[in-house]
């Protein structure tokens, strides 16, 4: 669940009631529709479990870590199991510290992180227009429970990730899995808040 | 026209068509390095041998403008595989990833090519440090880019043979591909396959690039930038061949107009024009038939012929009188004519036998030229003159002239004494410079500087004037030399001499090498226990890595790459400018970059380095070959003086006659290059050569006025025909000191100062000298 600690919980109700109770919200649902309701986030922070099934390993990787977001274009991912590392993306700019090792980078030079950044930006941003610059969409379900389904259309990214997948319900997103060419696949679940 | 004339004429006509026809074809060529020396020793061979055909010789910067950063970026794509398909192309480098489906090789011999497979490198605690990076990598926040390759490359040996081939520092990035600092321009680098001197290749190289750029542009707005070697020599030719043009018709129709205000005879023009047409393309048919190709700066040189080949002429045309034929005048004026060509022609021929092309095409074009204008002055023209009717020439009889030639003694002893004042004031003051940067001799204007500065800045291009080479007798050879040079290299960075250095061995090693890793590499079985053993404890699949170990055994066999194995990859490519033939042998090109400080180094490498390995400081070396050239061109020079003075006293039967002769003209050419100097002009080769001519046309003057000494009624005569001599020399020469290109100006600036100051010289010195023998 995206819950903008004190920041977007209490603003978010009042519009997810007046959603909830909207005739809209029985009708098929339109990409446009569901990113209307994302413009309102400001910033928000989760937690996250994120498990990898590769081919390679006998049993899934495990990582954890806190996905924040600040509207309209800061992202910051940090893992901090089994070990810490994060990136931090405002604008096009990418910073990224991984042991010991401090960086910062064009966006451009990673372009898994590019497609990564772009789908988590343009979604909570409500930015349709963006999420259709990089990816194809494909969205089923009503509002409260969607499945968003991207596929890059940069032919470079293509040839890493088929798909990325997305779970919801109103504004707030469940998982994300993130389908390989290769076969591979890591699902993100977002973990309900501590307290 | 009479049968006496008709000959002549008809036999001029016939060899002039017959030269024209044999110059048909031959190839004007516009190579600005032939105007560069061989060189004496080695480095300067090296240097010179560099800058022909280095890197740097064929790197071409690009830059994009005046869209948004979007519409660049897909401009640059499409462009860099335009230029990438053209084949023009050794390595066009924008920033874009390495396409892996090329790299088929490169991935197949990672394990003899890559750094990190040392002697250790597969043992058990090698191998299980590097799966548990993997792993580490794997949970990381950062995708792996190469995780479809982990399977085959636990150790990912080809990760880091991609990274060896990163430059030292790159442009940020922006939608995949290389911008300025600003994310105003996009920047693509292009390396041509065609050396420096291969003018025509590199010249389709440039223009691929303009029709790719046409191609790819989003926006009609968009623009394009260039700079680098190739294209400050395109442009040189360009401007060399506009110049050949627009000077050589304004030169001719400004003569034209004085020639005929001053005679008031199209019949004279025409018959004036003879000499100079006969001379040069006699000069260019002897050129032509010496080199095999023609120089476009030495056409462009022609047109200074125009300058001195017409005074021949204009001396038989001022000489013109009722009472005598054409073929009279000539004969009275030939003995000295003679002399004056004679002597100019050595002068020149002391450059026509130098080891520098250019400068030889010169000599042996300007030599013979102006004995060609001689002859026809002398045989053709006097019979064509002496069918038309009488020329009465209106004579300039202004006070003025009347006043100069009555130049009163102590006239002329000042003007000689403020001279040679003057000349030991200036050169007390402020003795002349050197030039002594090659670049100057390159017709680069300072927007196109400025722009290669920027666009270098933006790229961070290496700076290649501090290089290292490595020859040997065969590739293997020269590449074994570099690994030796780049371990001694990794020490003086690791004591911070230099940051860096780009050696042909990161892209491949010696065959050597190459075997050297493959005979470390395990056999089949002990890989597979060590491998089982290093992933004890880890969570990776039993059979992950059978990929790697049947990488690892197919390695084994596989023969060592040579430099003919890796024509046309990618790794070819990219070493083809690096590791060259060239006359005396294989060379390999290590650059170094971030070299803290120059002397340091050298003394460095002076006791650590390796002899086969040397360090070659390109701007000094090219520097030394400038002065050394400059030396021996001016004792070419003074050489030229000497033969002169000899063949006077030989012609005027005098030793004292002609040091009268000389030394005015000698003091003018001295004054010539204090001025210089004092203007603040470097002075250069070309000023030499540019004195030379000034001596050569100033002992013509002089001459004629000794000539004019005991000859009271030809004085008038002598004296029109010098000024109009002087004047339409300082016309030409004027028109070439405002060329841009550095030669001509340089040539230009010194003539039109020179004559002036021979002509006002000798003038006070043979009215000095007449008052007093009287």
């Amino acid at each position: 669940m995206i819950s903008g600690k004190a920041t977007a919980d209490l603003r978010l109700l009042p519009a997810l009631l007046v959603l909830l109770f909207s005739p809209s919200a029985m009708a098929e649902l339109s990409l446009d529709m569901l990113m209307e309701q994302f413009t309102r986030i400001s910033s928000a922070e989760v937690r996250f479990r994120e498990e990898k099934q590769l081919a390679l390993l006998q049993a899934p990787l495990v990582v954890e870590g806190t996905l924040s977001y600040q509207a309209p274009d800061y992202l910051r991912k940090e893992v901090t199991l089994p070990e810490h590392s994060l990136f931090e993306i405002r604008g096009d700019t990418l910073y990224i510290e991984t042991g010991n090792e401090q960086r910062t980078l064009s966006l451009d030079s990673h372009p898994l992180i590019r497609a990564f950044a772009e789908s988590w930006r343009a979604l909570l941003s409500g930015n349709g227009k963006t999420l259709e610059r990089h990816f194809e969409t494909g969205l089923s379900g009503n509002i409260e429970h969607w499945t968003l389904r991207l596929q890059p259309r940069d032919a470079q990214v293509r040839t890493y990730i088929e798909a990325i997948i997305i779970i919801g319900s109103g504004v707030h997103i469940h998982s994300a899995e993130t389908l390989e060419a290769s076969g591979d696949t890591t699902l993100m679940t977002i973990m309900a808040d501590d307290d | 026209m009479t049968r006496q004339a008709l000959l002549p004429l008809l036999a001029w006509l016939l060899l002039l068509m017959a030269a024209i026809a044999a110059l048909r074809g031959t190839p004007v060529t516009h190579d600005l390095t032939q105007f560069l020396p061989t060189g004496a020793t080695y480095e300067q061979q090296l240097a010179t041998s560099l800058i022909r055909s280095g890197p740097a010789s064929r790197l071409i910067l690009i830059g994009l403008e005046n869209a948004t950063p979007e519409a660049l970026a897909d401009t640059s794509q499409r462009m860099a595989t335009m230029l990438q398909a053209s084949g023009l192309f050794s390595q066009v480098n924008n920033g874009m990833r390495f396409d892996k489906d090329r790299l088929e090789l490169e991935f197949r011999y990672r394990y003899l090519l890559a750094p990190n497979t040392g002697t250790t490198a597969f043992d058990e605690q090698h191998l299980h440090n590097s799966l548990q990076q993997r792993l580490k990598e794997l949970s990381g926040v950062l995708p792996l880019m190469d995780r479809q390759q982990l399977a085959a490359d636990p150790t990912a040996a080809f990760r880091a043979l991609l990274g060896n081939w990163q430059p030292l520092r790159q442009p940020q990035q922006l939608y995949g591909v290389w911008f300025s600092a600003d994310s105003r321009q996009a920047l693509l680098v292009a390396t041509t396959r065609a050396p420096g001197f291969d003018a025509v290749a590199q010249q389709q190289a440039i223009s691929a690039i303009r029709s790719a750029f046409d191609a790819a542009k989003d926006t009609p707005d968009t623009r394009l930038l260039m700079t680098g070697s190739p294209v400050f020599a395109d442009n040189a030719r360009n401007t060399i061949r506009s110049s050949l043009r627009t000077l050589s018709i304004t030169a001719a129709l400004l003569v034209s107009v004085f020639l005929l205000f001053v005679y008031r005879s199209f019949y004279l023009l025409v018959l004036g024009g003879l000499p100079i047409v006969s001379g040069l393309v006699a000069g260019s048919l002897a050129t032509a038939l010496l080199f095999g190709s023609l120089h476009g700066i030495t056409l462009v040189f022609g047109i200074t012929l125009l300058g001195v080949a017409i005074d021949y002429p204009i001396h038989l045309f001022s000489h013109l009188q009722p009472e005598k034929t054409a073929r009279q005048s000539i004969m009275s004026i030939w003995p000295t004519l003679r002399l004056g060509v004679i002597t100019t022609c050595i002068g020149y021929l002391a450059f026509a036998r130098t080891d520098f092309t250019g400068l030889a095409q010169l000599g042996v074009f300007t030599t013979c030229g102006l004995l060609t204008a001689a002859l026809v002055t002398r045989w053709l023209l006097p019979s064509l003159l002496a069918s038309s009717r009488p020329v009465t020439v209106p004579r300039v009889t202004a006070s003025g002239l009347r006043a100069l030639m009555n130049l009163s003694r102590p006239v002329a002893r000042l003007v000689l004494a403020v001279a040679v004042a003057t000349l030991a004031l200036l050169l007390g003051l402020s003795p002349p410079k050197w030039e002594n940067d090659v670049s100057a001799l390159s017709p680069l204007s300072s927007a196109e500087r400025q722009l290669d500065r920027s666009l270098r800045d933006a790229i961070g291009a290496a700076d290649v004037s501090q290089l290292i080479v490595a020859s040997g007798t065969d590739p293997e050879r020269v590449l074994q030399i570099c690994e030796r040079a780049a371990r001694k290299l990794q020490s003086a960075v690791d004591q911070g001499l230099l940051t860096g250095f780009d050696t042909p061995t990161d892209y491949l090693p010696s065959r050597a090498t190459q075997k050297q890793r493959q005979d470390s590499l395990p056999g089949p079985a002990i890989a597979k226990q060590q491998l089982a053993a290093a992933m004890q404890g880890l969570p990776f699949r039993r059979d992950a890595f059978a990929p790697f170990l049947a990488a690892l055994s197919a390695s084994r066999t596989l023969a060592p790459l040579g430099l003919s194995d890796v024509e046309g990859t990618p790794t070819g490519l990219r070493i083809q400018p690096l590791l060259f033939e060239d006359e005396t042998g294989w060379k390999a090109l290590i650059l170094l970059s971030g070299i803290a400080a120059v002397s340091d180094f050298q003394d460095w490498w002076q006791q650590h380095g390796i002899p086969e390995a040397r360090l070659i400081d390109l701007k000094q070396s090219s520097a030394t070959l400038l002065t050394d050239f400059r030396n021996s061109a001016l004792e070419r020079l003074l050489l030229g003086i000497a033969a002169i003075l000899l063949i006077l006293s030989l012609g005027l039967r005098s030793v004292t006659a002609a040091l009268r002769v000389t030394l005015p003209i000698l003091l003018a050419t001295g004054l010539t290059g204090a001025l210089l100097g004092a203007m603040g002009e470097r002075l250069s080769l070309f000023h030499l050569i540019a004195l030379l001519l000034t001596t050569g046309i100033g002992i013509d003057y002089s001459l004629f006025f000794h000539h004019a000494d005991n000859r009271d009624t030809e004085r008038p005569g002598i004296l029109h025909a010098l000024l109009v001599c002087a004047a339409s020399t300082i016309t030409v020469f004027a028109l070439l000191a405002s060329s841009p290109i550095p030669v001509l100006h340089s040539i230009g600036i010194t003539v039109t100062i020179g004559v002036p100051l021979c002509f006002l010289f000798a003038l006070a010195a043979s009215r000095y000298q007449q008052l007093e023998t009287r």
